[in-house]
């Protein structure tokens, strides 16, 4: 019989945590009072055929930590709208460079009947998004483009732009919350 | 996304399916202002029960689409919106603007 090392055997005081992808897992490594934990990372090229597989695991992982249905498709317009912008703009349709994304589990700061927060950061090494779009009030006629900030900051708590040396950064949040999630914040009030 | 025009007569009916986003809303685009521009049929219908997501290039196609329909004298329908659709819609306020049904049965009537 195959010897066990004893570092790596079970015990009543620390139990061996296997891997998985379900729910129960993330749950487990759920952050406590003030903790920030990482819990997707992505690199991927500025290819717009890859949006729906970013779609796909934002989705799964949103659902994961407990957003409802109308909040996980508030987070999935969101990441799918930004990352659109990058390619778009920044990138000016180039499809081979890079973007990363990382998703954040938080739990410090939550309002009041919140149960978790996702943050969400995208970084990219393009062009920044000009001052005047960022501040652009809403479209008010009916014509096409411009919907997806907008989208953004109506969907999500958080919406912060920002430029590092070469690298430009979005940081939006979301809550969840005990009470089912709007799918838009003014349905929160 | 799959975007197919079923014609009949002074209708044309798009069945579209899967996602519109980035990577297919020209391509959407392309197809309703094509058919519209050529056949100029009265009503346009563009069926959206199989679609899950649509982003704000695929509704600025749409946008697109309305005005087209407009300039052309023709009636620019939508029908089958999924929760997802329904949201984004709401969300630029277009909602409102859009003649919309539940179903097929309503956007022919």
């Amino acid at each position: 019989m195959k010897k066990v090392p004893s570092a790596a055997r079970p015990t009543a005081s620390a139990p061996v945590r296997r891997a998985s992808a379900g729910a129960t897992d993330l749950s487990l490594r759920a952050p406590k009072a003030g903790e920030r934990v990482a819990l997707l990372r992505l690199k991927f090229a500025s290819n717009p055929q890859l949006l729906g597989v970013v779609r796909s695991a934002v989705c799964a992982l949103s659902e994961s930590i407990g957003f409802s249905p109308e909040g996980s498709r508030a987070v999935i317009r969101s990441v799918d709208e930004a990352l659109a912008n990058v390619m778009r703009h920044a990138y000016g349709g180039q499809r081979d460079l890079p973007i990363h994304l990382t998703c954040w589990s938080v739990a410090s700061k939550l309002p009041e009947g919140a149960k978790a927060a996702l943050e969400i950061v995208i970084m990219d090494r393009g062009i920044p998004m000009p001052q005047e779009k960022l501040h652009a009030p809403p479209p008010r006629e009916l014509r096409p483009g411009g919907l997806g900030l907008e989208w953004m900051r109506k969907s999500m708590d958080v919406v912060e732009h920002s430029r590092k040396g070469k690298t430009n950064s979005l940081r939006m949040l979301k809550y969840a919350m005990q009470a089912g999630d709007p799918a838009t914040k003014e349905q929160h009030s | 996304m799959k975007i197919d025009p079923r014609r009949m007569d002074k209708v044309t009916i798009f069945d579209v399916s899967g996602d519109i986003d980035l990577a297919n809303s020209p391509e959407m685009r392309k197809t309703l202002l094509t058919e519209m521009r050529e056949h100029k049929t009265p009503r346009v219908i563009v069926n959206l029960t199989k679609v899950r997501y649509i982003d704000s290039s695929g509704v600025a196609s749409l946008v697109e689409g309305l005005k087209t329909s407009r300039d052309l004298g023709l009636r620019f329908i939508l029908f089958g919106l999924s929760p997802a659709a329904r949201e984004v819609l709401q969300l630029s306020r277009l909602l409102k603007i859009f003649e919309v049904y539940d179903d097929e049965e309503h956007a022919l009537a």
